[in-house]
């Protein structure tokens, strides 16, 4: 994936984690789990990205 | 090379990508890891013994707060108590007092004094000032410069926002070439810690946004409670200056009176949780000040103030928290990562690490790209000479 298409995914990534900062602050208790994985989406979609792109080089 | 890479906007948000990196990469490494020690400044403060054990008391066991107020100025006769506070998460079974030298009116000399709940006995004592992460948070918070040293907490901020939002920039031609999780381990260190960088930054982008913008706002934090205390509660102040005075170390209306009165004019779901006595740089010579907090979701985090007249213990002002405050009071916990406990903190510390690591390798980059260039320049001089 490269291009436009990594832009929106880093950027929507970037948005839903802000999202799920925020989320945890202002719900209830309930959602805290929800919102919480929701934070930690880019490191975790992240770590997935490399382990699939491991030893290539472009 | 593309138009886009040789464009005047990326050439302008490159310049600001890398000077308001460079200008801003030792405090914000200095930042980084005082901040990776304040995520778990509890867990600190209890191994180390600066907090009293903790246990849980009922409602009918809890003694008036003013027997362990009263406590205070009999054994400490030099100190005046300056705020009595619950902590139920934090402190459970446990009336905090802040405490300072008799003629002061401020907090910063203060010291913190526990007493049980149970009992009104006083069961430990800590001077925030003289602890690891009180020396750190002000290092962190305040640069040891007090309110100046906010503002300049404030300007780091802003040139990590900058750099966050001038790097985003940056990274759009660098995507067109290099697939997203991509990391170049075979072509030299510099294509790797590149790649590095790159990947890392986008990880942690939403995060960092989150924390640089909160601590922009934090660094504007004493700013903002002296205008709110200037402009909106200048006119009760003025109020107050033709009322008399009274004893602040013994009102007329104890804390328990104003206590009930603070709790009786908050609207459901919302509870006192800290009493500023009279005289202080938060209350008026002549009132008490009541911090209420609400009990779930944002709330919170969020406070009210109701101010209590000394004298006849009764409601006198409900006054409004301005926006910036309550933007301000969110900020901390969206700052500081302390809101959802253990796997919010890990989250928070892994990002800061990662953070941290983007910062020195980023100026590891500009260190290699000028070396190299250099080196270069050198070659070329030798070769025509």
């Amino acid at each position: 994936m490269k291009g436009r298409r990594t832009m929106r995914l880093v950027l929507t990534l970037a948005l839903l984690s802000v999202g799920g900062l925020i989320g945890m602050l202002v719900a209830t208790n309930d959602w805290d789990l929800a919102y919480f994985l929701l934070s930690a989406l880019p490191i975790v979609v992240g770590g997935w990205c490399a382990w699939l792109m491991r030893g290539k080089t472009r | 090379m593309s138009n886009y890479a040789t464009s005047r906007w990326f050439r302008v948000n490159l310049w600001l990508h890398r000077w308001s990196s460079l200008v801003a990469t030792i405090p914000f490494l200095i930042l980084c890891l005082t901040g990776t020690v304040l995520i778990f400044h509890e867990e600190i403060d209890h191994a180390l013994g600066h907090e009293p054990e903790l246990h849980e008391t009922l409602p009918e066991q809890q003694r008036p707060l003013a027997v362990a107020i009263d406590k205070v100025h009999a054994q400490f006769p030099g100190e005046r108590v300056l705020s009595t506070s619950f902590d139920p998460e934090g402190h459970p079974g446990m009336q905090l007092l802040v405490t300072a030298p008799r003629d002061n009116t401020g907090f910063d000399n203060a010291r913190l004094r526990f007493a049980d709940l149970a009992t009104g006995e006083l069961v430990a004592e800590s001077d925030p000032a003289r602890t690891l992460t009180g020396f750190l948070l002000e290092l962190h918070a305040q640069w040891f410069l007090g309110p100046v040293g906010e503002l300049i907490g404030a300007l780091i901020a802003l040139l990590v926002l900058i750099s966050l939002v001038s790097g985003m920039v940056v990274y759009a031609p660098y995507v067109k070439r290099v697939a997203f999780g991509v990391l170049r381990r075979s072509r030299g260190p510099r294509l790797l810690q590149l790649d590095l960088h790159n990947f890392i930054g986008a990880l942690v982008l939403g995060w960092a946004l989150v924390v640089t913008v909160t601590g922009l706002a934090l660094g504007f934090g004493t700013l903002a409670l002296g205008i709110w205390q200037m402009t909106e509660l200048g006119p009760m102040r003025e109020q107050v200056a033709a009322m008399q005075p009274v004893d602040s170390r013994s009102p007329p209306a104890d804390a328990d009176a104003a206590f009930a009165a603070a709790q009786a004019g908050a609207g459901e779901g919302w509870n006192v949780v800290t009493l500023i006595l009279p005289d202080t740089e938060f209350s008026t010579p002549r009132h008490y000040t009541a911090l209420l907090v609400g009990s779930e979701g944002v709330e919170e985090r969020l406070f009210r103030v109701v101010v209590i007249d000394a004298r006849t213990g009764e409601l006198t002002l409900v006054p409004q928290v301005p926006w910036y405050i309550m933007a301000i009071s969110l900020s901390e916990p969206l700052h500081f990562g302390d809101y959802g406990g253990l796997p919010l903190k890990l989250l928070w510390t892994a990002c800061t690490w990662l953070t941290l690591f983007i910062t020195a390798n980023g100026a590891w980059l500009w260190w290699d790209r000028r070396r190299r260039r250099t080196s270069k320049a050198v070659a070329a001089e030798g070769v025509s000479a």
